[in-house]
C-alpha cells in the first residue's frame, strides 16, 4: 500500500491515458527499462511522512509525495500526457484499489526536459497522496 | 520499587476519560472498579498540568526588598489538541463533557520508563472548558482544541 499504488491505479485505468499509452504495462512503478517503446509513464515516490500522535497505536494517516514522469515521442505529446495525467488524478477520498484514501492534491509540475537533438521529451508532475494505514 | 533514572519522551502515553467520579480522591478511589476509563484517540498534544500558585508581593519602603507570600493554588489547564475523530468513544465522552457542568475523571498512563514494571499514572478531576474545531486550509488535518480545567491536586501514582 502506498501513494504510488494509488496514483498508478488511477493513471493505468484512465481511458484517455490508455488511448495514448498502451498497453497499461507501459505505465509502471520505478524506472523505465532500457528499450521500452515510447510513450511510457513512470511513477515513483519522492518522500513520505506519517502522522504522529502520542499513543502511536491506531491506524494513521500517511502522506506520500508521488512523481509521475511522462516519456513522450514529441513535445506536443509530452504536453498532452501531462494534461491527461493531471486529469486522471482528481482529488479523491474513499477506498481506491483497497486503500482508504484521504486526498490526492496536485503538488506542482516539473521543468520541460525536452531536447529534440537526443531526442528526449520528458516532464513530471507531483501529487501529495494522503491515505490511511489499515 | 524502581523509578526511572533517565529522561523519557511522551510517546506511548494514553489519556482516558470517565464520567464517574471516585468515592475518594486518592489512588484507591480512582482505582475503584466503578470507574471505567475510555481512552481518547488521536491526541497530538497533551499540553501542561500542575500547580501554579498565586504569589502576593509586598515591598516595604525601608528595606526596598520585595517580600512574597504564597496564596491560592491553581492546578492548571491542559490545553490539548486532538485529531478530530467523531467515531472515537473517548472523544464522544469529551464532547458530552464540554456541554455539561459536571466534573469528569481523567487518567493519564505514561509509558514505562527504563527499569520500570508499572507505569506512572496521573488521575485528574476536570471540567472540559473548551472544545473548538480547528479547520484551517486544504492541507490541514481537522483537529479539536480542548481544554481540561483541573479542579483538584492531581493524584499521582508513582511508577515502580
Amino acid at each position: 500500500m502506498s501513494g504510488v499504488s494509488v496514483v498508478r491505479h488511477l493513471v493505468a485505468h484512465d481511458s484517455a491515458v490508455l488511448a495514448v499509452v498502451s498497453p497499461a504495462t507501459k505505465i509502471l512503478v520505478g524506472n523505465l527499462k532500457e528499450g521500452t517503446v515510447l510513450p511510457a509513464i513512470s511513477i515513483k515516490q519522492i518522500s513520505g511522512t506519517q502522522e504522529l500522535d502520542v499513543a502511536m497505536t491506531s491506524k494513521r494517516l500517511r502522506t506520500h509525495r508521488v512523481q509521475v514522469t511522462v516519456h513522450a515521442v514529441s513535445g506536443k505529446q509530452q504536453q498532452q500526457l501531462i494534461a491527461l495525467v493531471l486529469a486522471a488524478c482528481p482529488n479523491t477520498s474513499g477506498t481506491l484499489n483497497g486503500i482508504h484514501v484521504d486526498s490526492i492534491l496536485p503538488a506542482g509540475e516539473g521543468p520541460d526536459l525536452s531536447d529534440p537533438d537526443i531526442p528526449l521529451y520528458e516532464q513530471s508532475c507531483d501529487f501529495i497522496v494522503r491515505w490511511f494505514t489499515p | 520499587m524502581t523509578q526511572r533514572t533517565n529522561i523519557q519522551s511522551l510517546s506511548g502515553a494514553v489519556i482516558a476519560i470517565c464520567a464517574t467520579l471516585p468515592p475518594t480522591y486518592d489512588q484507591a478511589g480512582y482505582e475503584d472498579t466503578d470507574l471505567v476509563f475510555v481512552p481518547i484517540g488521536k491526541v497530538e498534544n497533551y499540553g501542561n498540568h500542575g500547580l501554579t500558585a498565586t504569589i502576593t508581593k509586598f515591598t516595604p519602603v525601608d528595606t526596598a526588598t520585595v517580600e512574597k507570600i504564597k496564596g491560592s493554588k491553581d492546578y492548571g489547564v491542559m490545553s490539548m489538541m486532538f485529531g478530530n475523530v467523531p467515531g472515537n468513544a473517548g472523544q464522544v465522552i469529551v464532547a458530552a463533557a464540554s456541554e455539561s457542568n459536571l466534573h469528569y475523571s481523567v487518567k493519564i498512563t505514561y509509558p514505562l520508563g527504563d527499569g520500570e514494571s508499572t507505569a506512572e499514572v496521573h488521575y485528574l478531576d476536570v471540567l472540559v472548558g473548551k472544545l473548538e474545531n480547528q479547520d484551517g486550509t486544504v492541507d490541514n488535518v481537522r483537529k479539536l482544541a480542548v481544554d481540561f480545567e483541573i479542579c483538584k491536586k492531581p493524584v499521582v501514582v508513582a511508577a515502580s
